[in-house]
C-alpha cells in the first residue's frame, strides 16, 4: 500500500527518546518513497525551533557559545548544528572516546524502539490490514501506552502526580510569531555546518576533560 | 406482521439451556421486521436470515476473564498479569476506566433480547490483545467470546479513546520541567544541552 524506499510497504516513525526510553516526539509519514531524511524535512520538531517557539538559551562548551540544543543522531542525518553525530573512523584516543560515549547515549532511541516493538507486537507486524487514519491512531496509542508503562513502573523518577498536573502543567514557552527575517536566520542556524563541526570538536574536548581519566587503553 | 402486541419475553423462556432456540426465534423475527422495512437499512441489522449463527457465550467469556485476572482471588497472580498484558494490573484498570468514561461504547449494555452484552473488560482486553500480541481479530472469540467484527470495532474505539484521553499528556512536547530534567540527564552523561537521541523506525 505505502511503498517506501525499502521496496515494500513501510511507515516511518521518527522519534526522539531519552534515557528512560520515554518517547518525546513521534512523527510518522506514510506516503511513498520516504526515507529518514525527507521525513525529517516534514517533521514539526525543528519547525517549532525555527519559528522561535522554543526558548533560546546561551550556553558554553569548551569556551564556545551556543544557542541551540541538540539531539544525538546516526550517520545518515544531515550535518546540522542540531545533530551531534558519531565519528566513523576516529583517530587518536580522544577521538575514539567520543564515539563510544555518543553511541552509548544514542542507543536509547534504538532501545526504545525495541521495547515498543516487543510490548506492542502489532507495530512489528504487517500494516496492510488498516486504513491510514487507523494506523496513525494505533501507532499513537502504542506510544502513549509505552510512555504510561514507563511512568507506571517508575523507570523515570517522575516527580508529579499526572492526574492533577495534566491541566495546570502544560505550558510550553510560546514566543511571539517572528518576522520572516528571524525565521530565516534560525532556519539557517539549524542547518549551519560550521557550528556543527565546532560543536562536535568542543564536545570531544569536553568529554575528554570530564571522563578521559576513566578511559584507559 | 404487526408484533407490537406480541410479548416476546413471556412467550419464551430465556433459560441458559435454550439460548440457541431463542436466537433462532430472534432470527426469524428480525428477518421479518427487516422485510417490512426494506430500503431503510441501517448499518447494524442484527441477524440475517440464512447466515450462520455462532452462539458465543458472552457471559461465560466474561466470567472466565474475570476469574482469571480481575477477581478478588484471581487464578493468575499479578506478576503473571504483568507478564501477559505487558502492563501492570493497576495501570490496565486505570486505562479501562478512563476509556469507559470517555466512550459509552465500552459500557456494558443490554441487547434487545434482554441479554447482557460484552463487558468493558472484555472489549478492552480484546483490543489490548490485538495490539500487544498482534493477533488477528478473529482469534479473540476463542477465549474472550468476542466476534471478529466486534473485536475490530473495539480496537478502533480503544485506540481512539487512548489518543483522545491520554494523548495530551503522554505525547506532550517537553515542558519546562521536562526540558530541565532532560538537560540535566544529558549533562550527567557528558553531553551538556543534549535533549535526547533521534532516529527512525520502519513499520513494514
Amino acid at each position: 500500500m505505502y511503498t517506501g524506499h525499502c521496496c515494500e510497504p513501510t511507515i516511518i516513525l521518527e522519534a526522539v527518546a531519552s534515557q528512560d526510553l520515554w518517547i518525546w516526539h513521534a512523527f510518522f509519514e506514510m506516503p511513498e518513497s520516504l526515507n529518514d531524511i525527507n521525513v525529517l524535512d516534514r517533521s514539526p520538531i525543528f519547525a517549532a525551533l525555527a519559528e522561535g517557539r522554543t526558548a533560546h538559551v546561551n550556553y558554553t562548551i569548551n569556551e564556545h557559545e551556543y544557542t541551540m540544543r541538540y539531539y544525538l543522531a546516526d550517520e545518515i542525518y544531515p550535518n546540522w548544528s542540531t545533530f551531534v553525530k558519531t565519528i566513523s573512523r576516529p583517530l587518536g584516543t580522544k577521538r575514539k572516546y567520543f564515539p563510544s560515549k555518543q553511541e552509548s547515549a544514542r542507543k536509547d532511541v534504538e532501545q526504545a524502539f525495541g521495547v515498543l516493538q516487543s510490548r506492542f507486537v502489532i507495530v512489528r507486524g504487517p500494516v496492510r490490514y488498516w486504513d491510514e487514519e487507523m494506523l496513525a491512531y494505533i501507532m499513537k496509542a502504542c506510544i502513549i501506552m509505552h510512555n504510561m508503562i514507563i511512568e507506571d513502573e517508575g523507570a523515570m523518577n517522575l516527580r508529579f502526580d499526572h492526574e492533577h498536573e495534566v491541566n495546570s502543567f502544560i505550558s510550553v514557552s510560546h514566543g511571539e510569531i517572528p518576522e520572516l527575517h528571524d525565521f530565516l536566520q534560525t532556519h539557517n542556524r539549524i542547518r549551519d555546518r560550521a557550528t556543527r563541526s565546532q560543536l562536535q570538536e568542543d564536545l570531544i574536548e569536553h568529554l575528554w576533560e570530564q571522563y578521559g581519566n576513566e578511559y584507559n587503553l | 406482521m404487526n408484533h407490537s402486541n406480541f410479548n416476546f419475553y413471556d412467550a419464551f423462556d430465556f433459560d441458559d439451556n435454550t439460548p440457541m432456540f431463542a436466537f433462532q426465534v430472534a432470527t426469524v423475527v428480525v428477518a421479518e421486521e427487516e422485510s417490512n422495512n426494506q430500503g431503510q437499512r441501517t448499518r447494524y441489522r442484527g441477524f440475517i436470515l440464512g447466515h450462520n449463527i455462532v452462539n458465543s457465550n458472552i457471559k461465560e467469556g466474561e466470567l472466565r476473564l474475570f476469574n482469571d485476572y480481575f477477581a478478588k482471588n484471581p487464578k493468575f497472580t499479578e506478576t503473571q498479569f504483568r507478564r501477559r498484558f505487558r502492563i501492570s494490573l493497576r495501570l490496565f484498570l486505570r486505562i479501562a476506566n478512563a476509556v469507559k468514561a470517555h466512550n459509552p461504547y465500552f459500557k456494558q449494555r443490554t441487547y434487545a433480547l434482554g441479554v447482557l452484552g460484552l463487558s468493558c473488560l472484555q472489549k478492552v482486553t480484546a483490543a489490548h490483545r490485538i495490539v500487544a500480541y498482534g493477533i488477528p481479530a478473529d482469534l479473540t472469540d476463542e477465549y474472550l467470546q468476542i466476534e471478529e467484527s466486534t473485536g475490530i470495532e473495539s480496537l478502533r474505539a480503544f485506540v481512539k479513546a487512548i489518543v483522545e484521553v491520554f494523548g495530551d499528556w503522554y505525547l506532550r512536547t517537553p515542558n519546562e520541567a521536562d526540558t530541565c530534567q532532560l538537560l540535566s540527564i544529558g549533562e550527567q552523561r557528558g553531553f551538556p544541552r543534549m535533549l535526547g537521541s533521534i532516529d527512525c523506525m520502519h513499520w513494514k
